[in-house]
């Protein structure tokens, strides 16, 4: 696959392996995503209180998000501010605190989505969130 | 048997000129998994997908020979985030943290095309 000059081209893909009660391992090794036109984006903030705005660089067709070990806020994924979501971290006691995890965009690419960030007291999250569009 | 799940995300990024940048995710280990797998033929409009609260995540993978647009949502009522449209499907994770349910609005039944969610 060849890049348009002035972007980036991508190929993203999940491996897992996963293991059942009866000892059955299922490996997981997905088909591969590729983007001739991603774009040059990502970004590593502390989020702050509230709905944070996460602007989507034109191009993208996804986004790999991580939550570092010193993540310690409710997290939870929406579409825009006044979403139920999805509730995707928690504090850091209750070890669901870091994580990775990626979503996928259909051929037009939202202009943005939104993380809420809930910590307890309000404040801003210590740990680093990072977005690396493609 | 303990019940095990360990998922990364692998690819790269490339540029003109500019060489190659490698994606290795973090290897997100999950030492309580939930392994399940479901697999829908997706109905016109809201679907709820249930899952144990217990789960930490998802791989979804929506079939890119359909010609649906598809989206992510808490509840129905959500405006959510389109994850996929005729054409561009494909595979990705989702971290669930005590969620027992989440929705995929289809915008027409995928008559025929699977959407296959593997719980961990």
């Amino acid at each position: 696959m060849a890049a348009i000059p002035g972007t980036k081209i991508s190929s993203v893909y999940v491996n897992a392996t996963i293991t059942d009660s009866l000892g059955i391992v299922t490996e997981i090794t997905s088909l591969v995503t590729e983007n001739p036109v991603a774009p040059i984006g990502s970004s590593r903030i502390k989020l702050p209180d509230g709905n944070n705005t996460i602007i989507v660089p034109s191009g993208s067709r996804g986004v790999i998000i991580t939550f570092n070990d010193d993540c310690d806020s409710f997290k939870t994924l929406k579409g825009v501010a006044g979403d139920t979501g999805i509730q995707v971290a928690s504090p850091f006691l209750s070890v669901r605190n870091s994580g990775v995890f990626m979503l996928l965009f259909g051929a037009s690419p939202p202009a943005s989505f939104v993380i809420g960030s809930v910590l307890a007291p309000a404040g801003i999250d210590p740990g680093f969130t990072e977005f690396l569009f493609f | 048997m303990s019940l095990t799940a360990s998922v990364n995300i692998k690819g790269y990024i490339q540029a003109l000129g500019a060489g190659r940048v490698e994606i290795d995710s973090i290897v997100f280990d999950e030492a309580t998994a939930i392994p399940t797998k479901v697999v829908l033929e997706l109905a016109s409009g809201a679907n709820t997908i249930s899952c144990s609260s217990s789960c930490r995540g998802v791989i979804i993978t929506n079939n890119p020979a359909s010609t649906r647009t598809k989206t992510l949502k808490g509840v129905a009522g959500d405006t959510g985030i389109v994850i996929a449209s005729s054409g561009f499907g494909g595979t990705f994770v989702l971290l669930l943290d005590t969620v027992t349910s989440f929705v995929i609005n289809c915008s027409g039944a995928d008559t025929g095309i699977l959407t296959e969610f593997q719980f961990f």
